[in-house]
């Protein structure tokens, strides 16, 4: 049985959660605005169909692939919050 | 994105895709399309996630020498491959364009670079102008081996008992409940209780934004269509409230009242379970002067005082419903029904703290809701090692590893046995817990000289601090050492900033919430000069060492830390340049393995760690080879140290008889409460995106973008009352400091009239400069989640 790890940014209403935890295979983690997700299919589902209607269901803004892939990181990060602290 | 695009990229998105409990075994913790996707030439290993005491298993991927990828572990019980937002961008952590790279030295008011030998110099010379006068403030974000070294060093070496951990600020009253009602710490029950539950009671707790991942046992088991009820008991409505069927408010402290009417009402109804009682348990009230013991009462006595705790007076008392608490006692009472109560800091931060957790384990023995899977009074802790390092290697200031205190000359007698130092070496009478410890340190005369903090930043942590942090960088002779991986506002002020290595930058081992213990190895080199904080503790050891300091000798004349390699030879593992020569972790964990099996909290080898994603002491040999771990202890289905025929057993029952202690507690007013001068509540706590004090997290972009800055959050009446819009910068004022923050209302949480809540992760709004100090008598916790405030528009607004 495939499974399919996701990040789902819900549409932000109230009720986008409870939508989507409607959704038949869909697991719901808790992340805020980002929420983590797992799709579970039939193995004889290729997968589209399910993910396809995922990403068009009422509740959801933006789905996307749930592991981080920083390779093409060159530089350090900087979010610029303790910039000022940096020049004292 | 296309359909196409979609689907593709949904199809490489398995590495985090979390299994069922019963596939987690057999597949491939990365989903080979993960694998795929970022090359072949990326290396895959385990680690548990840098952040909260959930204990979540990540795989960390790294390419030439960097950490390129995230994802969840598959193979992981804790989070079944799921992570939550910090999690993901643990790996980004390391990355900051600030890390510390080298030893600084306040020189002429400047931190200027100093080699490592210097500085270690400075630290060894500190030891020696007074080792009484010498703490250690650590952190339940220790390392178990950094935590046990720091602990040796000073209990076993120096014979000092100044150590207490940032924990002390953040579970010791969950310790002492435990430790009162059942004799040993730590909780009885695991995750699997989520799973196997029928109602989940949070106590002034939010899970959604705290411990995420756990929650989603909740959610998923919502998603799958099963009936599961939850109670949000709190003092302001959170996300968890969102997914809660009852929503019950209090008043600050009213949850003392909460309980005793519950089992007020248990014992008017006769629907407290006799026979579970009868059995198992016998009944506790406090004495004069309090002790942890407290004195045996009989039933009538406990039922006695009990009885003006009417559902009416509660009601009075707590703000609560007098139905609502009939229906938390409904609940108690069906037998049926299997009920977990989870707590953090609203039931630790307290000044009851101690009588809290007591009182919530009592309702929970006291009906019998104890020892079946789902039936579980669950404390849960808010930092990855608090449970694995603070409580278990015992670093507060009265405890020694494995469940020991230094009180106890039989205790002191197996620990200097265990570490083959002197007897007499360690201390008797407790050292400083860590708001004592603060004091000392700020006061001219105090009995603190030099404060070596590690894995913690108590410049924005600690409560008061304009009492308890900043006086001491006024005084001459007070001398505060930092190990640390980023500047933070504590190594602002410090006097020599030591630059630590961080996570996958060093082996590691973590203890999580349900007493599973958690090992990774080192993955990639720290930048600059940063060093392990054993390391570190190791190479000060040795300098007091090569001065001729009795202390770091023990009683052959070894050196305290003597490791030596597989042909039995030493390893000077205090020079850098040899330390990962062999596994100091290894070796440092095989010692302390000695202490574990003193008080049932028996550890496996550290290769059986090496091997799984953690396991859950005990951790007991099986007689065919091989080790098993104990979900549920005191039940004899489980834990192999319950007799045959007990069912249940409470095996280190303070009173001797395997029973627990069900704990009379009186309710008692908060600290301080509003009044016309400070006329609100405030409540302060954690956001999901940052991870305590924002150190970390907050020079992660995307997390920094999430939640930029700290913010007080009103209820709109009262915004309405002074005549304050959402966003307008508002003055909060306690009597011990004030600040100003952009005003939140009808935000992310959602206080009641009368009461405001302020994260403490951004450092330029210092909130614990006006929390208070007042802490709960056994515990020494302070109390940071109710004092009394005033808000006001700014001057000239």
């Amino acid at each position: 049985m495939p499974t399919f790890g996701l990040v789902i940014t819900p549409r932000p209403f109230g009720d986008a959660l409870a939508l989507l935890a409607q959704v038949p295979g869909l697991t719901l983690g808790q992340g805020g605005t980002r929420v983590p997700a797992v799709l579970e299919l039939d193995s004889d589902d290729p997968g589209a169909n399910a993910l396809d209607a995922l990403r068009d269901h009422p509740a959801v803004a933006a789905v996307d692939i749930a592991f981080a892939d920083f390779s093409d990181l060159k530089e350090p990060i900087d979010s610029g919050v303790f910039a000022r602290r940096r020049r004292r | 994105m296309d359909r196409r695009q979609f689907v593709k990229m949904a199809a490489m998105a398995a590495a985090t895709a979390a299994a069922r409990p019963a596939m987690a075994g057999d597949k491939d913790p990365v989903d080979p399309e993960a694998r795929r996707r970022v090359g072949s030439d990326v290396k895959w290993d385990k680690a548990p996630c840098r952040f909260c005491g959930t204990g979540c298993h990540v795989q960390v991927g790294v390419r030439e020498g960097k950490v390129v990828a995230i994802a969840g572990d598959r193979k992981a019980d804790v989070n079944k491959g799921l992570l939550c937002m910090k999690g993901y961008h643990v790996g980004l952590a390391l990355y900051g364009k600030d890390r510390l790279t080298t030893p600084l030295l306040r020189k002429n008011g400047k931190l200027v670079p100093i080699s490592w030998d210097e500085a270690l110099d400075v630290v060894a010379s500190r030891v020696e102008k007074n080792p009484a006068g010498f703490a250690v403030y650590g952190s339940g974000q220790w390392t178990i081996p950094e935590g046990y070294a720091a602990q040796k060093f000073m209990k076993g070496g120096l014979g000092c008992n100044h150590i207490d951990p940032n924990a002390r600020l953040c579970m010791a009253s969950a310790v002492t409940g435990f430790l009162a009602t059942y004799g040993v710490d730590e909780p009885a029950g695991c995750y699997q209780d989520l799973d196997e539950c029928d109602v989940i009671i949070t106590w002034g707790n939010n899970p959604a934004e705290m411990h995420p991942v756990l929650f989603s046992r909740f959610i998923d088991r919502r998603s799958r269509g099963e009936k599961i009820t939850l109670i949000d008991i709190g003092t302001r409505r959170t996300r968890t409230t969102g997914f809660a069927d009852h929503y019950l408010e209090f008043k600050p402290q009213g949850d003392m009242a909460i309980l005793n009417g519950i089992a007020h009402l248990l014992l008017a109804r006769g629907t407290w379970n006799k026979s579970f009682v009868d059995k198992h348990c016998a009944f506790r009230a406090d004495t004069e002067p309090g002790t942890l013991k407290g004195k045996a009462i009989s039933f009538d006595e406990y039922k006695a005082g009990l009885a003006p705790y009417t559902p009416a007076h509660c009601e009075a008392l707590s703000g609560v419903k007098a139905s609502d608490i009939e229906m938390l006692a409904d609940l108690f009472s069906n037998p049926d029904l299997r009920i977990t109560s989870l707590w953090c800091m609203g039931a630790n931060q307290h000044t009851r703290g101690t009588a809290v957790n007591t009182q919530l384990h009592g309702v929970h023995l006291l009906s019998g809701h104890f020892g079946r899977p789902g039936d579980a009074p669950t404390s849960l802790t808010g930092q990855p090692s608090a449970c694995g390092t603070a409580r278990e290697v015992g670093t507060l200031s009265h405890a020694l590893p494995g469940g020991r205190v230094v009180a106890n000359a039989e205790h002191r007698a197996q620990s200097e046995a265990l570490w083959n130092v002197p007897a007499g070496r360690i201390q008797a009478k407790p050292g400083f817990h860590t708001v004592k410890m603060w004091e000392e340190f700020c006061k001219a005369d105090g009995g603190v000289h030099t404060i070596w903090v590690q894995v913690t930043n108590p410049g924005q942590t600690l409560p008061n601090a304009h009492k308890l942090f900043h006086p001491s960088r006024k005084l001459d002779d007070k001398f505060l050492i930092v190990s640390d991986v980023y500047p933070t506002a504590t190594t602002l002020h410090a006097d020599l900033v030591l630059p630590s290595a961080m996570w996958v930058e060093k082996n590691g081992l973590f203890g999580n919430s349900e007493r599973r213990t958690q090992q990774w190895f080192k993955m990639v080199e720290p930048p600059g000069q940063a060093r392990d904080d054993v390391w570190q503790t190791i190479a000060v050891a040795r300098k007091l060492y090569d001065r001729g300091f009795a202390g770091m000798s023990d009683k052959d004349g070894k050196f305290l830390f003597h490791v030596t390699d597989e042909k039995n030879r030493e390893v000077p593992v205090w020079k850098w340049e040899r330390y990962y020569d062999v596994n100091v972790d290894r070796h440092l964990f095989e010692e302390y393995r000695g202490f574990t099996r003193l008080k049932h909290k028996d550890l496996a080898p550290y290769d059986e760690y090496v091997r799984s994603r953690g396991l859950r002491w005990p951790v007991v040999e099986l007689p065919g080879g091989g080790w098993r771990e104990t979900r549920f202890r005191f039940s004899e289905f489980d834990d192999p140290y319950v007799k045959k025929g007990a069912n249940i057993e409470f095996y280190h029952s303070t009173s001797g008889d395997g029973r627990a202690q069900i704990w009379f507690r009186p309710y008692e007013a908060p600290p301080e409460v509003p009044d016309k001068d400070y006329p609100l509540w405030l409540c302060t706590g954690r956001v999901i995106e940052h991870w305590h004090s924002g150190t970390m997290t907050r020079r992660v972009p995307q997390l920094h973008s999430a939640m930029p800055g700290a913010y007080v959050e009103i209820n709109r009446a009262d915004a309405s009352k002074l005549g304050i819009q959402d966003g307008e910068v508002v003055l909060l004022e306690t009597r011990r400091g004030k600040i100003e923050l952009p005003a939140w209302i009808d935000g992310r949480g959602a206080p009641p009239a009368g009461s405001v809540f302020v994260p403490f992760f951004d450092e330029s709004k210092p909130i614990n400069e006006l929390t208070l100090d007042a802490h709960d008598p056994f515990s020494k916790q302070p109390d940071y989640k109710k004092c009394a405030v005033r808000l006001r528009k700014r001057p000239g607004a």
